[in-house]
């Protein structure tokens, strides 16, 4: 289909729609591959030697940075924490996601200012992000001991970023961060759905909790993939959120991979072996998408039945970036 | 037509939506309204005497204790960054965006879903990822500790996802305008200026803001590129004020105005164009794009 | 003004054949409708004749020069969409002086030409207003307005009636009617609507599965349709068909399809060759048979359909309580009365019948007879 009008034969006719095309999105695709593929490039070359800083030398190691990553506890043990720190948050977002857009997706006084509202943490930077939620859980002026250690639910001063609970907090936070998201990819795909098939349930006598099961679930799943997919590629790759709340402590109990590889580049200042590491992470993040796309594409084509016009990972692989 | 037991339930859905949305930004906000002296005590007590003091030692207004003085310019300085680095990119990415989703949007091509699954791939590498040869790289090309590596790298993650983005907005346009433009003596570029351009406004604007604040949020390449530097944003300027940073006694309650500070221009784009912004089919324009 | 040429057009999307070796001549000044079916092609003809396609092979000439691969801007032509396609964010008058505005012209000049074509098409009240602010009519003057304004040598006009109701499209089709008599440029028109292709056109070229079936003027293509398509294509309601064979017994012709038998006179359709295996399909339109009468064949009312000034009888051959019969129209007196499932004889004039041939040619009346 492409090249039907790529035949034409042009003169003073000048560039046929096909070539129009080609010249602008070849320009900007090159561009992009030459900032991001090259670096990669070099990066592959650099973890393949050992590199002291301090006397500008590097000989090459071969593949032993990769073999030394494989055996390091720390490295399974940030790899771990990366999953799940992931499994927490999509679990989370999922269910925070969609109840956001239930709510929204009924008509009350008030919905408008509601959804500009629901929008505000997504435009939030993870920086800000931590902020906010550092003075929630803050353990001396923190807002849930306040509240809470007068009723005498928890002692004063109680550590709610202990080395089990962190993870747990820094989830919350990413999860405020970007549920928005996945709510308002949760209500489009609720409004898509016919009223007449409520109408319709109703006259049948399903109640509130069946028809959710039986019209609208059906109807978004596809959506709770793409979320999913969002979700996950966005909470394995995160850095600035981790970062900026809890630096990987207490000691390493929220260390996620990516963290771990910068410790390596600017703490450590091992290069060969964090460039290695990112292309462990770059590996298991390909793995991870890639899995659920192929469940997406899959679920794709089955409820909708739509030609695919672009590539199967083409939508989540957008969406996951729509996150700011 | 709910029944009251359904209004209830809406109701309280409702408030709980607003309360997680809201409660963190008014922690933070009447944190920034007290002194040092009263936040610890805790954030929770009554707070009579509100005070916009933080705020106006960021602006250099006021007294302003010595260790912090030189933290409170280095953020009104971020600010200024900010805005230097990330109007800038969200416009010429924009600018780029705009004729490759109409291309995408509009015309069957060779190669079409190869270069959009390219372009696209580069989108799910984690930003650690090249955040080593991208130092080693833009210091040897002197583009570290001014803006113009930040920007480059910045233009690069925003382009594959405006162009998607765009993309998706160009083609749910009637294509008889576009149409009906070359008809009417346009070029295809003219047909895109006259035509599509206005038609796609509120998708551009939309697509702007995005640019606007992925660039103004980041941490990690601000923090590498030009942390430290007389050109360091935002982000990493406020890390620097946090209690996670070693070395420094952390002033929460400035900590908390600065960060206020930093994120009305975010908020304010957000709520502005908030129906751009949800009306955009960010997941997956293709299926509101025609074959 | 300029005469168009189709030459051997062929246009393929992939595996698909759009439009097949087409070759149609259009005569300066004249109105041709492309009629057809949808997906038929005539689109795709028609956007190759404004350059918003490229054909794959074959030529497409205005004044016998090639145009196929001119991008529409360099071609001298106008266009009004099925979807009107006004530009949503311009004035009524700004849509007008687009195509001016992007010929350059002064702008004294394009504020002439804007009051002229809207005064042609009485939309003078309405310059200042958006679009969206017009009513479904409305919308459609402004669009033949902005096509007007050029003064261009050929008009294009894709499907413009069919988003208008039913009484505002009567009188659209008058309007392009006497515009095309005003402007005495060339007219090309798709629609998938035979009746506005019989009111409007000089000729008409019915084209089908991206083939041309047949390109005559409007009463040839209504009384000698070149083949099936055609004929189920024009008229409506429909033509009714009957499948049958040709029978000889004593050197007597007749066609016997299903509870109908014709005797045929001698010289119309008698060869030897065709006797007894021959199968043959009679056509004849609802308005030409008849109830009553010499009695070709007995039916069973089916079911009625009066229209005010007509009555259409459903009537089928199959027996009385058929499910789902082939049904046979017959248009009658509108004060007849007849019960569903009531016999009635049904008589088929000679001189209105058709005979095609099972691959659809016309087989009678035979080409070149009167």
């Amino acid at each position: 289909m492409a090249a039907a009008g790529a035949r034409a034969v042009h003169g003073r006719a000048g560039l046929s729609d096909s070539q129009f095309a080609l010249t602008i999105v070849g320009a900007v695709t090159l561009f992009n591959v030459v900032v991001i593929i090259l670096p990669l490039i070099y990066s592959a070359w650099i973890s393949l030697y050992e590199t002291n800083v301090i006397l500008r030398k590097e000989h090459f190691v071969g593949g032993k940075h990769f073999a030394k990553l494989l055996a390091d506890p720390a490295v399974v043990n940030a790899i771990t924490i990366s999953l799940q720190f992931t499994a927490i948050s999509v679990v989370l977002s999922l269910l925070i996601g969609l109840g956001i857009a239930l709510v929204l997706n009924e008509p009350f006084p008030g919905r408008g200012v509601l959804r500009a509202v629901v929008l505000l943490p997504w435009a939030v930077s993870e920086v800000v992000t931590a902020t906010m939620w550092i003075f929630i859980v803050n353990p001396t002026f923190g807002g849930l001991n306040g509240i809470l250690a007068p009723l005498g639910i928890v002692s004063p001063s109680f550590d709610w970023l202990s080395e089990h609970a962190a993870i747990y907090w820094v989830a919350i936070a990413f999860v405020w961060h970007i549920a928005p998201l996945g709510a308002f990819f949760f209500l489009a795909a609720l409004q898509t759905v016919p009223a007449d098939l409520y109408r319709a349930a109703r006259i049948d006598r399903a109640g509130a909790v069946a028809r959710f099961f039986h019209i609208t679930l059906p109807h978004i799943k596809y959506v709770v993939l793409i979320v999913l997919v969002v979700v996950t590629v966005e909470a394995f790759r995160g850095f600035d959120l981790m970062f900026a709340f809890t630096r990987g402590g207490p000691g390493t109990s929220t260390q996620i991979f990516p963290l771990l590889i910068f410790r390596y580049t600017f703490e450590f200042s091992q290069y060969g072996l964090a460039t290695a590491a990112s292309y462990l992470l770059i590996g298991i993040a390909l793995i991870l998408t890639t899995t659920y796309f192929i469940v997406l594409t899959y679920r794709r084509k089955e409820t909708l039945r739509v030609k695919a016009t672009a590539p199967a990972l083409a939508p989540a692989v957008a969406a996951e970036g729509a996150r700011v | 037509m709910l029944h009251p037991r359904q209004q209830v339930l809406l109701w309280t859905g409702a408030a709980a939506v607003a309360l997680w949305s809201l409660i963190p930004f008014a922690g933070t906000i009447w944190a920034s309204l007290m002194t040092e002296g009263q936040l610890v005590q805790g954030l929770i007590q009554w707070n009579d005497r509100p005070t916009i003091s933080n705020y106006l030692a960021i602006f250099g207004i006021g007294q302003v204790s010595a260790v912090f003085g030189g933290q409170a310019e280095a953020i009104g300085r971020a600010f200024v960054n900010s805005i230097i680095v990330s109007v800038p990119v969200a416009a010429v990415g924009t600018a780029i965006s705009i004729l490759g989703g109409y291309a995408f949007g509009r015309y069957r091509f060779p190669f079409k879903n190869t270069l959009l699954f390219t372009l696209l791939t580069t989108r799910v590498l984690p930003p650690i990822a090249v955040i080593i040869p991208y130092f080693v790289i833009f210091a040897s090309l002197k583009m570290v500790g001014n803006p113009w590596g930040l920007m480059l790298v910045y233009l690069t993650s925003v382009v594959p996802l405006l162009t998607w983005v765009l993309m998706g907005y160009f083609g749910s346009l009637p294509i008889d305008l576009e149409r009906a433009a070359r008809i009417d003596g346009c070029s295809r570029l003219g047909a895109l200026w006259h035509v599509m351009i206005p038609l796609a406004s509120p998708g551009i604007a939309a697509a702007f803001i995005i640019a606007l604040l992925m660039a103004w949020n980041e941490l990690l390449f601000a923090m590498v590129l030009v942390g430290g530097s007389p050109w360091e944003t935002l982000s990493p300027a406020l890390l620097g004020l946090s209690p996670n940073m070693p070395g420094f006694r952390t002033v929460f309650v400035m900590f908390a105005a600065a960060s206020i500070l930093s994120t009305i221009p975010p908020l304010i784009l957000a709520l502005v164009f908030q129906r751009y912004i949800t009306g955009l089919n960010l997941a997956d324009p293709l299926t509101s794009q025609r074959d | 003004m300029s005469a168009v040429t189709i030459d051997n057009v062929m246009k393929t999307y992939g595996d698909v054949v759009a439009v097949d070796s087409l070759t149609l001549e259009i005569n300066n000044k004249e109105f041709v409708v492309l009629l057809g079916p949808s997906g038929c092609g005539k689109t795709t003809t028609l956007n190759m004749i404004a350059g918003l396609d490229v054909p794959t092979s074959g030529h497409i000439r205005f004044d016998g020069e090639s145009v196929e691969h001119l991008p529409p801007e360099k071609r001298d032509i106008s266009m009004v969409f099925q979807s009107i396609a006004l530009y949503p964010h311009k004035s009524v008058y700004e849509n007008i002086a687009f195509p001016l505005r992007m010929a350059r012209g002064p702008k004294r000049e394009i504020d002439s030409r804007v009051r002229s074509a809207a005064g042609l098409l009485r939309i003078e009240a309405l310059l200042d207003r958006k679009p969206h602010q017009l009513s479904g009519g409305q919308r459609q003057r402004v669009a033949l307005g902005r096509a007007v304004v050029r003064d261009p040598s050929v008009f294009l006009f894709d499907e413009p009636l069919s988003a208008l109701d039913a009484k505002l499209r009567v009188d659209m089709r008058v309007e392009i009617k006497k515009l095309h008599e005003r402007l005495g440029a060339t007219f090309v028109y798709v629609t998938h609507d035979q009746v506005e292709a019989l009111t409007m056109a000089d000729r008409i070229a019915v084209i089908d599965g991206g083939r041309l079936q047949q390109y005559a003027t409007p009463d040839e293509i209504y009384q000698r349709p070149a083949n099936l398509i055609v004929a189920k294509f024009v008229g409506s309601p429909s033509m009714n068909f009957v499948p049958g064979r040709l029978i000889e017994s004593a050197g007597k012709w007749r066609f016997a399809g299903e509870g109908l038998e014709v005797s045929l006179p001698e010289g119309l359709l008698d060869d030897p060759h065709r006797s007894g295996r021959s199968e043959l399909i009679l056509g004849i339109r609802p308005e030409r048979a008849a109830l009553g009468g010499t009695a070709d064949g007995t039916g069973w009312v089916y079911a009625t359909e009066p229209v005010g000034s007509d009555l259409f009888v459903d009537v089928t051959f199959d027996g009385p309580d058929t499910i789902d019969p082939r049904l046979f129209k017959i248009r009658t007196r509108p004060d007849l009365r007849l019960r569903s499932g009531e016999q009635v004889a049904v008589t088929l004039p000679l001189e209105h019948l058709y005979f095609f041939e099972p691959d659809g040619r016309r087989l009678w009346p035979r080409d070149g007879a009167a």
